[in-house]
């Protein structure tokens, strides 16, 4: 699991829940200010358990994971590497 | 898949063909259809000829608004309308004068007013009316078919008619609704097993006794009232950083969700006893996967989540959020909102009444204690309309599901407008004062009494 395709699929996703093009998609600022609420939240937390397998959720998330893609996308490849 | 092309018929969708039964049951319930409004409290009074003229060729412009329900040969429900506006049945405009009240109370009465009149009329699906109070100050209140638009659609719609009465609209922003799709009732199928998750889900929700606010037996003569609170940015700002502290990261739904829960015990275990619990129905947007297309601001594009409650355990709201957390998650996981939007879509095969009586007799005349919403920033984004300044906008709904109660939280410019709607007689008026009091003190996290 590349720390790119994780990041492409996440901005994909972010991109389809948000109805913004995937390029409008910025990578590196907090997730609220994608045009996220809660239910794009949850639905991005159920997509990242259901594509790579994690449940974030469980394993505690901080305020650096939300600060932007980014940070999510690291934390997913490190969590799965653990 | 064959996809027919019409300027005059649009296939409903899910959501909408269960708006439509919705609305049939708050008729038989209470005489008045599904409706909601948009009061848009201005500084300044705009000319009403101008403003009722503008109104009138914007609406000329979507023919659609005369449209009505009919039904296809393959049993899918569609919106049919002609290709032109009907001038014989002209879209209601309204000017009045209110009472000098600097606590907004007079406002308040007047779209009480506005609104059970409203929906207990047929024939219309958007109006617009102006009451003023001074010179001043007005408030502009649009009147919504919930059948025809869902609230960020209306949004759009206001945005888009004030953009064309300050002369700024152009003609490519004018959508022009067509039947963009088929009739979604292929693959019945899966739409069973949609279907079966959903009813699962639902009854899994609605076993024991569901915690219930009776609604009057003369819910027909009863009028549809409200009760607002306002948060200010400051209070919005405190809310947010209360919420993230409480719920987590991007969790204001849960937390507010937790705190109306809260506020709402007391009149359940009054009524039920703590051994009930309570479910509530909370209005949201349909997922983005879901095929049928929204011609951009007609028709609905919602769906539901429900959670549950104990009574017994509902009084702690911290422990709430994270019970609603856990629910959150655990229907998005399940794909409820997909399910509910694709059983919804073969749902649409009986007629909206025969639908509604179905639905009552199978969740024992109990779908949900009471309903929630909490919608994003309004789409009422211009400064100013007709050179008067946009102050605030908010929402008032006629909640359709018996009993009739529910709470709608709605941003606007940097501020909150929390609603309370109840058919009188559910609450009384004290139970109505203080269930928002409690809200309010919840939403903020101020100690309890």
């Amino acid at each position: 699991m590349t720390e790119s395709l994780v990041l492409s699929k996440l901005r994909a996703h972010v991109a389809m829940l948000t109805g913004a093009d995937v390029e409008g998609v910025a990578t590196d600022r907090p997730l609220h200010l994608l045009g996220l609420d809660s239910m794009g939240f949850v639905d991005l937390l159920v997509f990242i358990e259901k594509q790579f397998n994690l449940s974030l959720m469980s394993s505690g998330l901080s305020n650096e994971d939300f600060a932007s893609l980014e940070g999510l996308t690291q934390r997913i490849v490190q969590t799965a590497q653990k | 898949m064959k996809v027919p092309s019409s300027s005059r018929k649009r296939y409903l969708g899910g959501a909408d063909w269960c708006v439509a039964a919705l609305s049939q049951g708050t008729v038989e319930m209470t005489g008045r259809r599904c409706i909601f409004q948009i009061a848009i409290l201005l500084d300044g009074v705009p000319d009403f000829a101008t403003l009722a003229r503008s109104f009138r060729s914007y609406c000329d412009r979507f023919p659609v608004l005369w449209g009505k329900p009919s039904r296809c040969w393959c049993l899918a429900p569609f919106w049919k309308f002609d290709g032109v506006p009907d001038h014989t049945r002209p879209v209601p405009i309204g000017r009045h004068t209110l009472a000098t009240d600097a606590s907004g109370q007079a406002m308040l009465r007047w779209v009480e007013t506005l609104t059970n009149d409203y929906a207990a009329r047929d024939g219309w699906r958007v109006a617009l009316d102006l009451g003023q109070s001074g010179a001043g100050s007005c408030v502009l209140v649009f009147s919504f078919d919930h059948v025809l638009f869902d609230a960020a659609g209306a949004e759009s719609f206001i945005q888009l008619f004030f953009r064309h009465a300050n002369g700024e609209a152009s003609q490519d922003e004018f959508p022009e609704v067509r039947l963009t799709g088929p009739a979604y009732l292929e693959q019945w199928a899966q739409k069973f097993k949609s279907g079966q998750t959903v009813n699962r889900m639902m009854r899994r929700l609605a076993e024991g006794a569901t915690a219930w606010l009776t609604p009057p037996s003369d819910a027909c003569r009863r009028p549809f009232r409200f009760r607002v609170t306002t948060f200010s940015e400051e209070d919005v700002r405190h809310i947010r950083e209360r919420a993230f502290a409480v719920a987590g990261y991007l969790m204001f739904m849960p937390y507010a969700l937790a705190s109306a829960a809260a506020a709402f015990r007391p009149f359940f275990m009054r009524q039920s006893g703590q051994d009930a619990h309570f479910v509530v129905s909370v209005s949201t947007d349909k997922p983005k996967t879901v095929a049928v297309p929204k011609p951009h601001f007609f028709f609905n594009e919602l769906s539901f989540l429900y959670f549950r409650f104990a009574v017994a355990a509902a009084g702690d709201r911290n422990a709430l959020a994270g019970v609603v957390r856990e629910q959150f998650v655990s229907q998005v996981k399940e794909c409820m909102p997909a399910a509910m939007e694709d059983a919804n879509l073969l749902m649409r095969i009986l007629p909206a009444r025969q639908l509604w009586r179905f639905l009552m007799r199978f969740y024992r005349n109990r779908l949900a204690s009471f309903g929630f919403t909490c919608l994003g920033e309004s789409k009422v984004k211009l400064p100013a309309v007709l050179g008067c300044a946009i102050r605030s906008t908010i929402h008032f709904p006629v909640i359709p599901t018996p009993p009739g109660i529910g709470l709608v939280l709605n941003p606007s410019g940097g501020v909150y407008h929390a609603v309370l709607s109840y058919i009188e007689g559910a609450l009384s008026e004290e139970d109505a004062d203080a269930l928002m009091a409690d809200f309010r003190k919840r939403l903020l996290d101020e100690p309890q009494v």
